[in-house]
């Protein structure tokens, strides 16, 4: 008969805490992650550039991809559990000027994303909102709004005012921002019950009966629309395998804000459980999320209409409709309930608002993580005494955000600049680091709370990063090879490789200052040896 | 221009790991003077019970069965993780359940043998000239102070005050404000100030002295951990993990009138950082002793001076 498993007795000491419940666990990673962005996008792009992709499969392809990316993170943080990510991983993994350069294109990447989402919150949210308050009441007041808020000088103020506001709640503490991000959560799950509501209760014929006051030129718009985007080029399959797995890049994206938990790595309790519920259930969650919205979007709305009112906009087509046709919209005409537009579009606008104070907080603990070990200005490091929150390195990550943002809504050069793959790249050599890491820090890899554990023979460490890295590595190959999705744009490329040699100057100019100061920062990286 | 290099760490919780890097960070960051904050006893005791020629025990969540060199090495990883490896028969095992003296006292037996091996191994590397001061945290049985008192590597700075190199001097005080847990050496703030006054009385001018306190001063930016609420359980929010001040208020307002040089806190792994109070420069350099890495600060005085930017590097050796 098997025994049990002796009991760890534990002496009456601080710090054992229970740990957090599954569903706290579970909102934590899940507020990291767009559901918003993630429809918004995939659906924008996905039907008429993937013909024959099922947005669902591609879904599910993704959150598995995503999965075994988690999986390499999940394992990281439980190894090594302080805030910072991906720099922290590798400078103390690798090298330190390796991991200052990851860090810093890392942290640059997702500064960049926050601006879309910024410029995302007008265009993408509030825009479509007012778009879809005109086609349900037919007041051009609205549609007089909804083309103000699409304008570029806009767009940016109107990003700039929200991030300038999460930057103030990340600032004035915990408790405020834990108010709103609750509040924003409400409506956010809120807004996605009644996009899910919409879909499972109006059919096709109710959006054909909507769409008519839209489109006066048509008898028969749904049909007609179709048809149109057909004649100009559009190609429609019932299933194609290799579409769908290229079309999975689009909800892959927002699903890595599953992951992005590792920036706060050092603040959870029970790593191995909190983080592992939470950034593998999350990813699964939102992954099937993604997929049921998908597959009711083709029984309500109809995967033709929407490749086809997605084409005919991209080729700016007479026939289009006269709101870019993001699903938020769709669902609005679909539906032509006021009350449902207005919770379904504040809805989206949450979800794109989760990932501005999400990224923004990732950008400032990478910060800080620099100014600990003296390679970025200890300013970075500074407490504010009235809040006691690191003021400077929110400000610089709010400041670098704006500019960002302004760039992005108003230049044409950086809206074609795709960081997506500078990203993936980043965390694919992180997972590289991490399989080799019993072999390169095996001390700490001993030490560790999963030391010792294997996993298909291996260190488990090695196995759930080559798991990572083989997911990865697909993704960095489809993005290669999908212009629109990412491509190897000369401009990007260049960005990119800028961007990670700004990285190790920085590094080196800082080494040198610190050291002409007597610091030694090497230091800060290196193991004590013990005999 | 004279410099005076001290290197902090604190918080152990019995890692022999990051006792033996401690001790190795003298010669490793040139330091003058080794300073260890309080918490140095482990956390629990794992218990491999005999089972045929091997042991059963359970670690990381997993039941394991070991043997011969396995076995060593395991125990190698508890001892290095901060807990306390026992062999024990079945029966012995079953006492230890059901006897909560038995378990009292094995933990006792426990604790002081892994301190006075660290003893051994500090006396051994580092000499007999009083080179580490030490001052125990909430977490350390009142049953090591005597181990400590007499020693000669250690020089016992608990609600005392030592002369250093320089001319500077170093006090400290142990224990911390009341916790959740019930720990051993926890006091309330009214004593807490008692205590203080006491030492504040013993250090007359504190020019040029330096303070170790295990708790540090409330809402001073360095006692913040996640929250947890009145069941210990741990909070989370979307996207964020909340976090409160758990300081001392008896010590903020020691620091705030008193004015020392310098300030070495631990007790709250999550509160890293430096600070200033007035013109202290207040210290925490957290904890990661549960990944085998040593945080820790070295604090660099140039001419009687700390200039928080420059002269305080955090480390994770």
């Amino acid at each position: 008969m098997k025994k049990e498993a002796p009991s760890i007795f534990l002496r009456q000491a601080s710090g054992l805490v229970k740990s957090a419940g599954t569903l706290d666990v579970f909102i934590f990673n899940f507020g990291l992650i767009s559901i918003g962005i993630g429809v918004l996008y995939t659906h924008l792009y996905g039907p008429a550039n993937y013909p024959g992709g099922d947005i669902g499969v591609a879904s599910l392809f993704a959150a598995f991809a995503m999965l075994g990316v988690g999986a390499g993170m999940w394992v990281w943080t439980v190894t090594i559990p302080r805030s910072g990510g991906i720099y922290v991983f590798v400078s103390r993994g690798a090298s330190p000027t390796l991991g200052f350069a990851l860090g810093f294109v890392d942290a640059c990447c997702w500064l960049f994303y926050n601006a879309v989402a910024a410029v995302l919150i007008s265009t993408a949210g509030i825009a479509p909102f007012f778009m879809s308050l005109y086609l349900n009441t037919g007041n051009e007041k609205f549609l007089a709004i909804a083309e103000t808020l699409n304008k570029p000088v806009v767009a940016a103020a109107c990003g700039t005012v929200v991030i300038v506001f999460c930057g103030i709640t990340l600032v004035v503490g915990m408790r405020r921002f834990f108010f709103v991000q609750k509040l924003m959560f409400f409506v956010a799950c809120l807004g996605t019950a009644a996009m899910i509501y919409c879909l499972l209760n109006y059919d096709r014929a109710d959006l054909a009966a909507n769409l008519k006051p839209f489109m006066p030129g048509m008898t028969e718009p749904y049909d007609q629309i179709i048809a149109e985007a057909k004649s100009a080029g559009l190609t429609t399959e019932r299933f194609d395998l290799w579409q769908t797995v290229r079309l999975s890049v689009w909800p892959f994206l927002p699903l890595i804000g599953g992951a992005f938990s590792i920036a706060i790595g050092g603040e959870i309790r029970d790593v191995r459980r909190g983080q592992g519920y939470g950034i593998l259930g999350s990813i699964a969650i939102a992954g099937i999320l993604f997929a049921a919205i998908g597959w009711l979007s083709y029984y309500s709305i109809g995967a033709d209409f929407q490749a086809a009112v997605t084409f005919l906009n991209q080729s700016e087509n007479a026939a289009r409709l006269p709101a870019t046709p993001y699903f938020s919209t769709l669902v609005a005409v679909l539906s032509g309930n006021v009350v449902l537009t207005a919770i379904v579009c504040a809805g989206f606008i949450a979800w794109i608002y989760f990932w501005i104070p999400g990224m923004l907080a990732y950008a400032e603990r990478v910060m800080l993580a620099m100014a600990f070990d003296r390679v970025a200005p200890s300013a970075f490091g500074r407490v504010n005494e009235r809040f006691h929150t690191p003021t400077v390195a929110i400000s610089v990550s709010v400041v670098l955000s704006i500019v960002l943002t302004w760039l992005y809504a108003c230049t044409e050069f950086f809206k074609t600049l795709i960081f997506i793959e500078a990203a993936t790249i980043v965390w694919l050599i992180t997972a590289i680091v991490g399989i080799v890491y019993p072999w390169t820090r095996p001390t700490l890899w001993q030490t560790s709370e999963l030391g010792g554990r294997k996993l298909l023979g291996l260190p488990i460490i090695t196995t759930l990063n080559a798991l990572s890295a083989a997911a990865l590595t697909v993704v960095v190959a489809l993005l290669w090879m999908d212009p629109l999705a990412a491509g190897h744009d000369s401009n990007s490329w260049i960005t990119i490789i800028g961007t990670f040699m700004l990285g190790i100057t920085l590094f080196y100019c800082m080494r040198l200052y610190r050291r002409r100061k007597g610091v030694e920062v090497s230091q800060a990286y290196q193991e004590i040896p013990i005999e | 221009m004279a410099e005076t290099r001290i290197y902090f760490a604190t918080d152990l919780h019995g890692s022999e790991l990051c006792f033996r890097k401690f001790v190795a960070s003298k010669a490793f960051y040139k330091a003058d003077v080794l300073v260890l904050g309080g918490d140095i006893c482990g956390k629990g005791i794992v218990p491999l019970i005999q089972n045929g020629s091997g042991y059963r025990s359970f670690w990381a969540g997993k039941p394991l069965e070991l043997s011969g060199s396995g076995l060593d090495e395991f125990e190698k990883r508890v001892r290095y993780a901060g807990f306390y490896p026992v062999r024990r028969t079945e029966d012995e095992y079953n006492l230890m359940s059901s006897d909560e003296q038995v378990r009292n006292d094995i933990e006792q037996r426990l604790v002081k043998e892994r301190l006075l091996e660290w003893l051994s191994i500090a006396e051994s590397k580092l000499g007999c000239d009083g080179s580490i001061y030490f001052c125990p945290g909430n977490d350390d049985d009142l049953f090591i102070d005597e181990l400590f008192q007499d020693h000669r590597t250690f020089v016992w700075i608990n609600s005392s005050v030592c002369e250093l190199s320089n001319g500077f001097r170093i006090a400290g005080l142990g224990g911390s404000n009341p916790t959740p847990w019930d720990t051993p050496r926890e006091f309330s703030e009214e004593i807490l100030r008692s205590k203080l006054q006491t030492l504040a009385d013993q250090v007359g001018s504190f020019e040029k002295v330096i303070c170790s306190i295990h708790t540090p001063p409330f809402s001073s930016g360095i006692d913040e951990c996640p929250e947890i609420d009145e069941n210990l359980k741990a909070k989370m929010g979307p996207g964020m993990v909340p976090k409160k001040p758990v300081g001392s208020t008896a010590v903020a307002a020691f620091i705030q009138e008193h004015q020392p040089l310098l300030g070495l806190f631990g007790h709250v792994h999550e509160g890293r950082g430096a600070v200033t109070l007035g013109n202290t420069v207040c210290v925490n350099p957290g904890s990661t002793y549960a990944e085998g890495t040593l945080s820790g600060a070295l604090v660099t005085i140039r001419r009687d001076r700390i200039n928080v930017q420059r002269d305080v590097q955090f480390h994770c050796g």
